[in-house]
């Protein structure tokens, strides 16, 4: 059982390595980042305390439906598999619940502390085959997939939508525009294996206008109901409106280049560094776009 | 026609080919055998472009790459993604225009199902559905009965007769010889980085034992078997 733990830090520290960093600084870059948006969290919402607890349950429950269930029966006892699993979930729920105790949320520990003993005990896989259908069948594959991964996060958006018009908040209206986009984007988060990209017949070129076509397309596609609800009920906020859309098809194409950027790897520390700098300063992108277009058109030539 | 003149490719100082040349002609079938690790796949990567490599690969048409269709020995399927949405991706990538997929289906696949569900015969079938569909000139055929059930093993071999008639040009590899006999015109025999030999079809029937003898020897009496 401990070599198993052994093996998990070693592949957590080549993961950090292949990333292009070293893993003592990722896990200092972790460890800041992860203070960082909790430190944000608790100064934006009252409801901090369960955001964050549901936080560290999502991720126990996701890796309790984990790919390597048949692995761990088949070659651990089942009091070997039970503790392994707590184990995992503790080392997950560990900072949650440090910082939940730090701001005095005893509740809110005890339940994550219970949860990680519960979830240990859960070993069934859960696997969700029903196809999902989208309107995305004649040009697969990224918003085909990332809809069926993600189709709450587009159901959260409308729901927000609708509540900014009930508390006539037209910011909250915004917000919900942003967190689609900011999900779309992550449907272009994985890259695709290499096959995919020298099936297609295009041109570099023809090939990264085909993907920008796409995405704008399927993404005005989902977005459309709410910029729709948004324009009938806050009309005078037209212009803002339209800025703001056109922002977030802006940072859609930025991504779909950066991502092919670095092909076929992931994107790395140097993408996500420009990405995250756009971010901080937006007119940035100007200058980011044609960067990563250049960067993509070489990659993909070597097999386009 | 493809023409492969001094091809040579290593990953680091592993040498896999050194200075290999071969022609495949329109409308003949090939077969390349070699042991587990000679160095298969990796051609037929670097006749796809999917590898550099040091040397030349022409063929007779232009963008060839565009009328290849490569079977891969363990096709990559994403998650979430149907059988009928996998074929409909390559179909665009392709640029090729097939409306009744489902009549097409030959193999009785169910292609509403998520791909990555399938079991390992019926992904290879769905992966080879995929690029039949895609009207190529040129197919690369990487162990495609690996896998496969018998009655679809006897469907490909069909597949590949007819792909024949139709003046394709088909690589294959496979490590089952009969499959082989029935299907190709010649057999390159690929071994520590050399083709070793060209077979034409005629003298098939001797070349199982060669191999054989060639590639196995005596290497079972080594091992210690009580």
């Amino acid at each position: 059982m401990l070599y198993y733990f052994r093996l998990k830090f070693k592949i957590v520290n080549r993961k950090l390595t292949e990333f292009g960093v070293h893993p003592i600084i990722g896990y200092c870059i972790l460890l800041a980042v992860f203070l960082f948006l909790t430190e944000r969290l608790f100064l934006v919402t009252k409801y901090a305390s369960s955001i964050y607890a549901s936080c560290a349950m999502y991720i126990m429950l996701y890796k309790t439906a984990n790919k390597n269930a048949d692995f761990m029966k088949m070659n651990f006892s089942k009091k070997d598999c039970y503790l392994i699993r707590l184990i995992e979930n503790l080392a997950v729920s560990v900072p949650f619940i440090s910082v939940l105790i730090y701001k005095h949320f005893y509740i809110e520990t005890a339940i994550l502390f219970f949860i990680s003993f519960i979830f240990a005990l859960i070993t069934t896989s859960v696997k969700f085959n029903k196809t999902i259908p989208t309107p995305f069948f004649k040009e697969p594959f990224e918003f085909l997939i990332g809809f069926r991964k993600r189709f709450y996060i587009i159901l959260l958006a409308y729901i927000l939508t609708f509540i900014s018009v009930y508390v006539t908040n037209f910011n909250l209206g915004l917000f919900a525009l942003a967190i689609s986009f900011l999900n779309f984007m992550s449907f272009y988060s994985d890259m695709e294996h290499p096959f995919y990209v020298w099936s297609f017949h295009h041109k570099p070129k023809d090939f990264l206008i085909a993907k920008i076509k796409t995405g704008l397309k399927q993404s005005s596609l989902l977005s459309i109901p709410i910029v729709f609800i948004l324009f009938i009920s806050f009309y005078t906020e037209f212009s803002t409106l339209i800025t703001f859309l056109l922002i977030c098809y802006t940072y859609l194409i930025t991504f779909i280049l950066a991502k092919y950027s670095n092909f076929p790897k992931q994107i790395e520390i140097p993408q996500s560094i420009l990405l995250g700098i756009s971010f901080i300063f937006p007119p940035i992108v100007l200058f980011i776009i044609p960067y990563f277009y250049k960067v993509s058109i070489k990659k993909l030539s070597t097999l386009l | 026609m493809i023409e492969i003149k001094n091809l040579s490719k290593s990953f680091g100082k592993n040498l896999v080919f050194k200075d290999i040349s071969a022609c495949f002609k329109k409308g003949d079938v090939y077969g390349i055998v070699g042991e587990n690790g000679s160095g298969k796949t990796t051609l037929f990567r670097c006749i796809a472009g999917l590898e550099k490599y040091n040397g030349t690969i022409t063929s007779s048409v232009s963008e060839f790459k565009n009328q290849l269709g490569f079977l891969m020995t363990e096709p990559y399927f994403f998650n979430k993604i149907t059988g009928k949405e996998y074929i409909q991706l390559l179909l665009n990538a392709r640029n090729s225009k097939v409306t009744n997929i489902n009549d097409q289906n030959i193999f009785e696949l169910p292609l509403d199902q998520y791909a990555s569900n399938y079991s390992t015969g019926m992904k290879k079938k769905l992966a080879l559905t995929a690029i039949l569909l895609q009207s190529n000139d040129y197919f690369i055929f990487d162990e495609p009965f690996n896998g496969v059930d018998i009655h679809s093993n006897m469907m490909i071999i069909e597949i590949i007769q007819k792909l024949k008639k139709l003046n394709k040009t088909i690589l294959i590899s496979s490590h089952i010889f009969s499959t082989l006999a029935e299907t190709c015109d010649e057999i390159l025999v690929l071994k520590q980085g050399e083709f070793i030999k060209h077979v034409k079809k005629e003298n098939f029937s001797s070349l199982e034992k060669e191999m054989k003898d060639l590639i196995i020897g005596n290497c079972v009496d080594k091992l210690c078997l009580t």
